[in-house]
């Protein structure tokens, strides 16, 4: 029982393999192989996080007392489910945007491979094991950012490497740290591992800045940000499902972790450390929104909007209460169905029309209705219009900012958020506004000419994402009491 | 046992110094490393069942002895099985390097060079230690230069004679300290200066003495700025014999130095005396290494320069991890001995077999050799990472030592130096690869999969120093064990 842990880790890898070393010829026999490989395996991911949670599985010791072992408890299973499902939409929508692209054969294997890479973070049971993961993920998102092997394309690979490579070297120093102050161990429980003896102690806040900042880098926190808003020259899959919720919730998972399962909240509330990273989170939500609003390439906007949500969720769960962690996990959750469909309805633009800059979008929601009703829906979500997404985990991010007596800085986040909010409004729904309403005497036929929505194997899984989107409301209290720690 | 290697290896060597054929040669080298591999096994087994081994020839204070515990055991285990790789994977290659006539003086100087570091790491009396060195120096300079071209016999003065400096400098502190403490014996000394408080009263004559063999060593074992030999004479030495000088050459001095400081002044005294001073400087320049040699290795274009420089900044860590002093440091400088003469070897033969291929050592013009050379090109990959510190592989738990050992030590603030040189790592490996198998030249070759590689049977060698990596990587409980009672053997010489 305990072995089928590894299966989700270990398919897609195999599959990946396979796909790159087949290198299929005829489109039709490479979706067929992908499709199954990445459904079959979204499934058993599935039933597992129905029925095997709790099973753990102890394999190599690579370092004392942190063997790589895994371990799917409700937060990683919860994780794990979400992006399988988002995976099968993403692998669907690639399956007709990649033609543009070329070389299809390369992404499709390293976009499957890095499904089981992100199984692995999901099911890692202690930080060595995570951090194994973390660093196979840069490796293995590497060929996909460069994807173009424009010279954009390699310098933002480069970027990349420098800022993820450093970032998880730091991430490795905190968890030394935490290994030597506790007794070794680094694995993951609710409340932490940690004896409350530490409390507060000069080598728990020294190893959490390291961490956070360390794991913050692939959630684009101030100042490791910049390497987001370039990696969004990748194909726009990439962008969707990796830089909006893989590689960089991979980072935020990573440093909940840390936070409430292995150092414990109840130890750093109140700390100085606590209040840096609070403050580089309040900074990065109204820098990343200004960014987004002053960027005029539309796939930049979203990636600097990303950068600014990313600290949405941050900054939740840096406030170390059990408040803060809900808003934070809600906003996870909410903010990755959302802005993957944003990205993919970015994507479907540039594939049908080539246009990149937001100022080509005057009119399109007339020739592009579809992509445009999703893309204001998810707009609204992101803004926060109750019932959407984005209202929830405001909600409880202000509750929980409101509640927090440790540190001021709670109070200052409240203000972040309110900034935030408003930028992102502007960003998000001058886009909408002039898609559909772009003013008396609009010339809709000289402008769209020719311009339709993009077919089926686009246009389903947007559907599918904006009914997610609107029924998430539905799910949240069921969310919340499976998070709650 | 210790000496039964030692002369096995000199016998092979003046066998093979007097062959007159290059295939006898040959079979010489590759029967006497395998035989020396098979020894140092037994040695290891025969001194974990009954204890370390002492043998002393005549008396007084010239007396010689040969002493072998746990961390000899090691080095010897190390010198053994990596050498006996190295020299598997040298008979297909040496010959691209090394005119047909100098192969028997080849395989002559590398057993000789072999034979001479064992004695450097068992000798426990400083006389032995020093003649071993000295001649290792010469066997070391010989395998650069047998290569015969304008360009390594000036590489391989120029390594003589700053290694023969650096031996003037061990000698002229041996000679201080023998002046000191009356002893030519490091159990003697470690005698004197921990048991007589000798600290207290020569505390200047101990500092010179080992300020004086840390800085020889320094020119040994190519600690920046004392390098400057090391990339040129590794990178233009035959491959098997870039090989061996990085990944065991280097390392024998550095078994020698730890021996000395630590053995000698004993972890107590380091933490609280003059010591800390010349330790501290050691660290430093450690780190200054680390970070150094790495850019100057991002600058290079030559594949086997850029992997010299790499050794500057790896021969930096493992400074650094004796610098900081405590058991932790000194544990994670021996794990990164074996975790960087498992890798860099293989990276050279590697780089040995590209070049041999290829004809190219230039890594601009290496796009598209994944298509070319997958094998070859994953191994180096393999070193690539385990270099970087990819869990995995055993370039991670390095770092995990040296990590915790900063940790362990309240340096705090090395963390950040560890952290920029895993990145300048990955900036120098990383690209080499890609370029490997992604860019647009691999995108546009035309040739089939797989048409410049090697044979498997040749490749094999390095295929099992890769597999050395990641066993070392998963599973490195065992030696991890084994090198911490070393390091309880070694210190308690003077207790």
């Amino acid at each position: 029982m305990n072995i089928l842990l590894l299966i989700p880790i270990v398919l897609p890898i195999v599959a990946g393999i396979h796909i790159l070393k087949r290198n299929y010829k005829e489109p039709k026999s490479r979706e067929k192989f992908v499709s199954t490989a990445v459904i079959v395996n979204a499934i058993i991911v599935i039933l597992l996080s129905l029925f095997a949670r709790g099973t753990q599985l102890t394999l190599l010791p690579i370092i004392p007392n942190n063997p790589i072992q895994f371990k799917l408890d409700n937060l990683g299973a919860m994780f794990a489910s979400v992006v399988s499902l988002l995976w099968i939409l993403c692998i669907y929508y690639s399956f007709e945007y990649m033609k543009h692209e070329g070389d299809e054969n390369r992404f499709f294997g390293f976009y499957v491979m890095t499904f089981g890479v992100m199984m692995g973070i999901t099911f890692a049971a202690n930080l060595v094991t995570l951090y194994l993961f973390y660093e196979f993920l840069t490796l293995a998102t590497i060929p996909l950012v460069m994807h173009g092997d424009s010279i954009q394309a390699k310098t933002a690979t480069r970027i990349y490497i420098i800022f993820s490579v450093f970032g998880a070297a730091l991430a490795l120093m905190g968890i030394a740290m935490i290994a030597f102050a506790g007794n070794g161990s680094t694995a993951f429980a609710a409340g932490g591992i940690l004896p409350k003896v530490l409390t507060g102690a000069t080598i728990l806040q020294v190893a959490y800045l390291f961490t956070f900042f360390g794991f913050g880098v692939k959630s684009a926190v101030m100042p490791f940000h910049a390497w987001l808003p370039c990696a969004s020259v990748a194909p726009t899959p990439v962008s969707a499902l990796l830089h909006a919720v893989a590689v960089v919730k991979a980072g935020v998972f990573a440093i909940a972790r840390v936070t409430y399962f292995t150092i414990g909240p109840d130890l750093l509330r109140g700390t100085i450390a606590q209040s840096v990273a609070l403050g580089a989170c309040i900074i990065t939500i109204v820098y990343g929104s200004a960014m987004a609003l002053m960027s005029q390439h539309l796939k930049r906007r979203l990636a600097y909007s990303t950068v600014s949500q990313l600290s949405y969720i941050l900054f939740g769960i840096v406030l170390m209460s059990a408040d803060g962690y809900i808003g934070g996990m809600v906003h996870l959750f909410g903010h990755a169905i959302v802005k993957i469909t944003l990205f993919l309805c970015a994507g479907a633009i540039i594939y049908k029309t080539g246009r990149e800059y937001v100022w080509e979008l005057k009119g399109i929601g007339r020739a592009m209705p579809v992509t445009m009703i999703v893309f204001t829906i998810a707009s609204f979500a992101l803004v926060g219009i109750p019932p959407l997404p984005g209202f929830f985990s405001k909600w409880y991010l202000t509750v929980a900012a409101f509640h927090n007596q440790g540190n001021a800085l709670g109070y200052a986040g409240l203000v972040a958020l309110a900034v935030s909010a408003l930028l992102t409004a502007i960003y998000l729904f001058s886009i909408c506004v002039n898609a559909f309403m772009p003013g008396n005497g609009f010339d809709y036929e000289e402008s769209n000419k020719g311009v339709r929505d993009p077919n089926r194997y686009m246009t389903i899984p947007l559907t599918i994402l904006a009914v997610a989107i609107v029924l998430f409301a539905l799910c949240l209290p069921s969310l919340i009491n499976i998070l709650s720690l | 046992m210790g000496i039964a290697i030692i002369l096995l290896l000199m016998i092979g060597a003046v066998a093979a110094f007097v062959c007159k054929n290059d295939k006898t040669a040959r079979l010489i080298g590759l029967g006497t490393t395998l035989l020396n591999a098979i020894l140092a096994v037994i040695m290891t087994v025969t001194v974990m069942n009954s204890g370390p081994q002492s043998v002393t020839f005549g008396s007084g204070t010239w007396a010689q002895t040969i002493n072998i515990g746990y961390i000899e055991c090691f080095m010897a285990c190390l010198f053994g099985i990596v050498g006996f790789l190295i020299v598997w994977a040298s008979m297909s290659m040496i010959s691209h390097d090394v005119e047909e006539k100098k192969i028997p003086m080849f395989y002559g100087l590398v057993l000789a060079l072999l034979g001479t570091l064992n004695a450097v790491v068992f000798f426990e009396s400083l006389l032995g230690v020093f003649v071993s060195i000295e001649l290792s120096s010469f066997a070391a300079a010989g395998i650069v230069i047998v290569k015969n071209q304008t360009e390594n016999v000036h590489a391989g003065l120029k390594y003589l004679s700053l290694s023969i400096l650096g031996s003037s400098l061990v000698l002229m502190g041996m000679v201080i300290l023998f002046v000191a403490t009356g002893s030519l014996h490091i159990g003697g000394i470690a005698k004197a200066i921990q048991g007589n408080n000798l600290m207290a009263s020569k505390s200047a004559y101990i500092l010179w003495a080992y300020g004086l063999i840390s800085a020889g060593v320094a020119f040994k074992a190519a600690l920046f700025p004392c390098h400057i030999w090391l990339p040129d004479a590794h990178g233009t030495a035959p491959s098997p014999s870039s090989a061996i000088l990085s990944s065991l050459v280097l390392k024998a001095y550095i078994v020698f130095y730890m021996k000395m400081v630590f053995g000698g002044v004993g972890f107590n005294l380091i933490a609280n005396s003059p010591m800390r001073m010349l330790l501290n400087v050691v660290m430093v320049v450690g780190v200054v290494a680390m970070i150094a040699g790495s850019v100057l290795a991002i600058m290079q274009t030559d594949i086997k320069r850029m992997i010299a420089y790499s050794s500057v900044a790896q021969m930096g860590y493992i400074f650094m991890g004796i610098g900081i002093g405590t058991e932790l440091g000194l544990f994670a400088a021996l794990f990164h001995i074996l975790s960087h003469a498992v890798t860099k070897s293989g990276l050279f033969l590697v780089a040995g077999s590209i070049i041999e291929q290829t004809h190219n050592r230039d890594l601009n013009k290496m796009g598209g050799l994944g298509i070319l050379m997958p094998v070859t090109m994953a191994l180096f990959t393999i070193g690539g990472l385990s270099m970087i510190g990819i869990p995995l592989f055993v370039g991670f738990n390095s770092k995990w030592n040296f990590a915790s050992a900063i940790v362990g030590s309240n340096n705090y603030w090395l963390l950040i130096p560890l952290s920029i040189s895993a990145l300048l790592n990955a900036l120098y490996y990383l690209p080499v690869v890609i370029r490997a198998f992604f860019g647009q030249e691999a995108k546009e070759c035309t040739e089939p999969l797989g048409s410049k590689e090697r044979p498997i049977k040749d490749l094999l060698p390095i295929i099992l120093l890769a597999c050395l990596v990641i066993l070392f990587g998963v599973a490195s409980g065992p030696v991890s064990d084994f090198l911490q009672k070393g390091i309880e053997i070694l210190t308690a010489i003077g207790r």
